[in-house]
């Protein structure tokens, strides 16, 4: 796999992009904690193929996404259940409910394969969003790495998911191993991937790269970089959040 | 975030358009207009479009300028889907906090609102009085006002 580099750009794209999606490839390619290698590769082709994936085209455009069945236009060897929140996900996130994420644990996906997979999906998303934002081609996606995932899960994870749909760490992590998540407590948004800490740190890398530092986050009128005020910043991701139907 | 930044710097903007698409410009936020424009392209499916909005945002506001807010629109598409897909309610004091912003906005139509339970008033009297209080002063220092 050659690496991510965006110098022949249209336009110049500071060094740090190219460096957060190159440590994001590499993650991407490794075991996780639920996943191998090679099925978190299958999670980013198949983000991908939801773009294009008939089923969804004709869900997202009827009244309810729950009117119309068939079958997902496949990219790749993952069970039809981890296909179906892939593309749901891409594709209509804004009409998620309760009992669609319900009927995906009664078909025997696990909780935390299911946030594997979302953190996985979210990157892989923004990297993608990122390149087609700026008419950049997409990054060719990395080789596997082999190896089993670790299958390691947080001692003091809140089962009942403290109103959330997915079972969280609580909002403050005074020690222990997952202390370095973040400082003091935090919000649900941060929390939300927190059952598999590594996709938090790899969300968490990720956010300070194109947005800003988690810690940071309070500092509502500092910017970290000079081209964006914060409320410019806010105003994009405002608009992005409101076309994604995301009241978060 | 953004009314909260715009008021500890003392000003006061309309924020009514900033989820209508149709909306292009908020007065108070400077080149806001194009950057409305720009986010309006990026979720469509338009790639001239996307491509003409770009253009316009550079003339305005130069090339990193545009690289940052598709950073900033990239990662949204990722943190939106965080949210809806695993459920989460909006932090309590926060959400109490935007409580008059959601119904102006509409945003409590939206299916993902439904996560967020209305809390009794004995809670809500409670995070008023307590906790919102101490997340403006903890927001006020560390915004280093």
């Amino acid at each position: 796999m050659t690496s991510i580099d965006y110098t022949d750009s249209n336009y110049s794209i500071r060094q740090s992009f190219a460096d957060g999606h190159n440590r994001y490839w590499e993650r991407l390619a490794s075991p996780g904690s639920w996943l191998t290698g090679a099925e978190r590769v299958a999670v980013a082709a198949e983000v991908r193929q939801a773009k294009s994936c008939g089923l969804c085209e004709q869900r997202k455009n009827a009244l309810s996404p729950y009117q119309v069945d068939g079958a997902h236009d496949h990219a790749s060897e993952l069970s039809d259940t981890i296909v179906e929140v892939i593309h749901r996900i891409v594709t209509d996130p804004g009409r998620l409910t309760k009992t669609w994420f319900d009927g995906i644990m009664q078909q025997g996906l696990s909780a935390e394969k299911y946030v594997e997979v979302l953190g996985v999906l979210g990157n892989v998303l923004a990297i993608d969003e990122f390149c087609r934002g700026l008419d950049i081609p997409l990054n060719e996606l990395p080789e596997p790495k082999a190896g089993e995932a670790d299958s390691y899960r947080p001692a003091n994870i809140r089962e009942d998911g403290d109103g959330a749909w997915v079972p969280l760490l609580p909002n403050i992590v005074d020690d222990g191993p997952e202390s370095d998540l973040w400082e003091n407590r935090t919000g649900y948004v941060i929390r939300a991937l927190s059952l598999v800490p590594n996709e938090v740190r790899h969300m968490l890398d990720l956010l300070e790269v194109h947005y800003i530092d988690n810690k940071q986050i309070w500092n509502v009128t500092g910017s970290p970089r000079d081209t964006l005020t914060r409320a410019q910043m806010e105003t994009v991701a405002a608009r992005v959040s409101a076309l994604n139907g995301c009241f978060y | 975030m953004l009314r909260e930044g715009i008021e500890l710097e003392g000003k006061s903007v309309n924020l009514d358009g900033l989820t209508d698409p149709n909306c292009t410009n908020i007065d108070g936020i400077p080149n806001s207009e194009s950057l409305l424009k720009l986010a309006n392209a990026f979720m469509g499916k338009d790639q001239a479009a996307l491509a003409t909005t770009r253009d316009a945002l550079v003339e305005k506001m130069g090339e990193e300028a545009l690289v940052d807010a598709i950073g900033v629109a990239s990662i949204f598409q990722r943190m939106d889907r965080i949210a809806d897909a695993t459920g989460i309610p909006s932090d309590g004091p926060v959400a109490l906090m935007q409580e008059d912003l959601a119904k102006l906005l509409g945003t409590d139509q939206y299916v993902s609102a439904g996560n967020t339970k209305p809390l009794f008033w004995i809670k809500r009297t409670m995070i008023k009085l307590i906790a919102i209080p101490q997340i403006k002063k903890m927001i006020r220092e560390k915004s280093g006002h």
